[in-house]
């Protein structure tokens, strides 16, 4: 009895001194079906320009084009999204309903969701095929590393790689574009996976 | 249940409880400034804001807790996207073929894990990996004894890494009244990839140029400082992925907007 009491006891303390260590919680109820090798593994936590939570695993069943870009950013940016539209432009119709394409923000601190819903209008993308997200640092660190991309911050602008990446759509990095140019490439990877 | 049984859960209770006791060991941190390496004298100091610092690097005891609650980062299930083949290796297998810390090592700096998995760790306490700014930051704050410090820094830079690891704290702490930050363990930093050069970027060539040409003592802040080059080399080498047998972390807390994003469901 007197044990049992102990035992409570400790527990409570426990309790009390463990402070916050959050429950591990996750998308595993989507991604329990994922290949080993599928990027949407990382239970990282994004907010999109609508203000809605989104989770990696939501992400599966269409094709996926990510780029990692930011809104004040003057230099390599506003072309990696045109050369994400150009893509856009090339697929047909039935080929567009089964793309999506992700822009990931290096610049949480000033991406806020109304920021990067201004960002789309201004450059013409829909919301049906096309998001824009953020997370917090550690978040877009490690989504970040995932991709393969390096980024730093120097003054106001941030030195990112210029990439575009092609997930299928378990979320499997089936093609990467580094640099300018390659946009055939790009077309041909997603061509291929829509044929499977 | 028998008594027995009430007296290991007792037992494992406290033993758990010293470990969340020991997580809650968190240093608080002035904002200050300090000067990145390779930033030329006349360079802009970097700022740091005010943040909270883990007094001691993580155990492997505290770590052990956190992977026998989030299964997937036990070294048996661990998915090799987020760490190498050698991931806790120093953990022994028992009779139960689920790995564990040795008893000696339990309050030794948890080495041998990757970038991932520190920063799971970090997110389940409510905290975060530090910036390698911050980290920097703190660990340029000497002793009592500045010689000392160097001369203990670059000495254990050319030592080889112990069979087993000591346990953290034994050394003095510096004058933020943080431990161990020199002399015991490598540590991961939130962004370590920062520093890798891209090959792509305008800035990069003269960094390089900082780097390997004679410049690189004449650009840097304090040609002495050998052991930060020695961390940015480290850094610049690793991968997410990676572990290394002297590589562990601590972990870092500050309240940002951005930490818990508030989203409509």
């Amino acid at each position: 009895m007197k044990l049992r009491t102990l035992a409570l006891a400790s527990l409570l303390v426990c309790g009390i001194a463990s402070g916050a260590t959050a429950a591990t919680t996750s998308a595993a109820a989507s991604s329990g079906a994922l290949p080993t090798d599928s990027l949407y593994h990382s239970e990282t936590h994004w907010q999109d320009m609508n203000n809605q939570s989104v989770l990696l695993p939501t992400l599966q069943g269409k094709v996926q084009l990510v780029a990692f870009v930011y809104t004040h950013c003057v230099s390599m940016c506003p072309v990696i999204v045109a050369d994400l539209q150009r893509v856009e432009a090339m697929l047909t119709d039935t080929e567009r309903q089964q793309v999506h394409f992700t822009l990931i923000s290096l610049d949480p601190e000033r991406d806020l969701p109304e920021t990067m819903l201004a960002f789309m209008q201004t450059h013409k993308l829909d919301t049906e095929h096309w998001q824009f997200m953020r997370g917090n640092d550690d978040d877009t660190r490690e989504l970040a590393m995932l991709f393969n991309i390096r980024y730093r911050q120097e003054g106001e602008e941030i030195v990112h790689s210029n990439t575009i990446s092609v997930l299928d759509g378990s979320g499997r990095l089936i093609h990467q574009r580094l640099g300018a140019g390659g946009l055939d490439a790009v077309m041909t990877a997603i061509r291929q996976q829509l044929r499977h | 249940m028998t008594h027995t049984d009430l007296r290991r859960i007792i037992a494992l209770l406290a033993a758990l409880c010293t470990g969340a006791l020991l997580a809650a060991e968190r240093v608080s941190i002035p904002a200050g400034e300090y000067r990145p390496l390779f930033a030329s004298a006349t360079a802009a100091k970097q700022q740091v804001a005010g943040f909270q610092l883990d007094r001691l690097p993580v155990s492997n005891q505290q770590f052990a807790t956190f992977v026998s609650k989030a299964v997937r980062w036990q070294p048996e299930r661990i998915n090799p996207l987020f760490a190498d083949e050698h991931y806790l290796q120093h953990w022994q297998k028992n009779a139960t073929t689920v790995a564990a810390p040795r008893p000696e090592e339990l309050q030794a700096p948890v080495t041998n894990v990757s970038w991932f998995a520190a920063k799971a760790y970090c997110q389940a306490q409510g905290g975060r990996l530090p910036t390698t700014a911050e980290w920097e930051y703190v660990a340029s704050a000497g002793s009592v004894d500045p010689q000392a410090d160097e001369k203990l820094i670059l000495g254990w830079y050319s030592a080889t890494t112990p069979a087993f690891m000591p346990a953290a704290g034994q050394r003095a702490a510096n004058a933020f009244g943080v431990h161990d930050l020199h002399g015991l363990i490598w540590e991961w930093t939130q962004d370590f990839s920062a520093s890798m050069t891209t090959g792509e970027s305008r800035g990069d060539s003269a960094l390089d140029n900082q780097f390997f040409c004679g410049s690189a003592a004449a650009g840097s802040a304090d040609p002495s400082q050998y052991a930060a080059f020695m961390r940015y080399a480290l850094r610049s080498s690793l991968q997410g992925r990676y572990t290394v047998a002297n590589l562990g972390f601590r972990c870092a807390y500050s309240p940002s907007s951005l930490n818990a994003i508030e989203t409509t469901p």
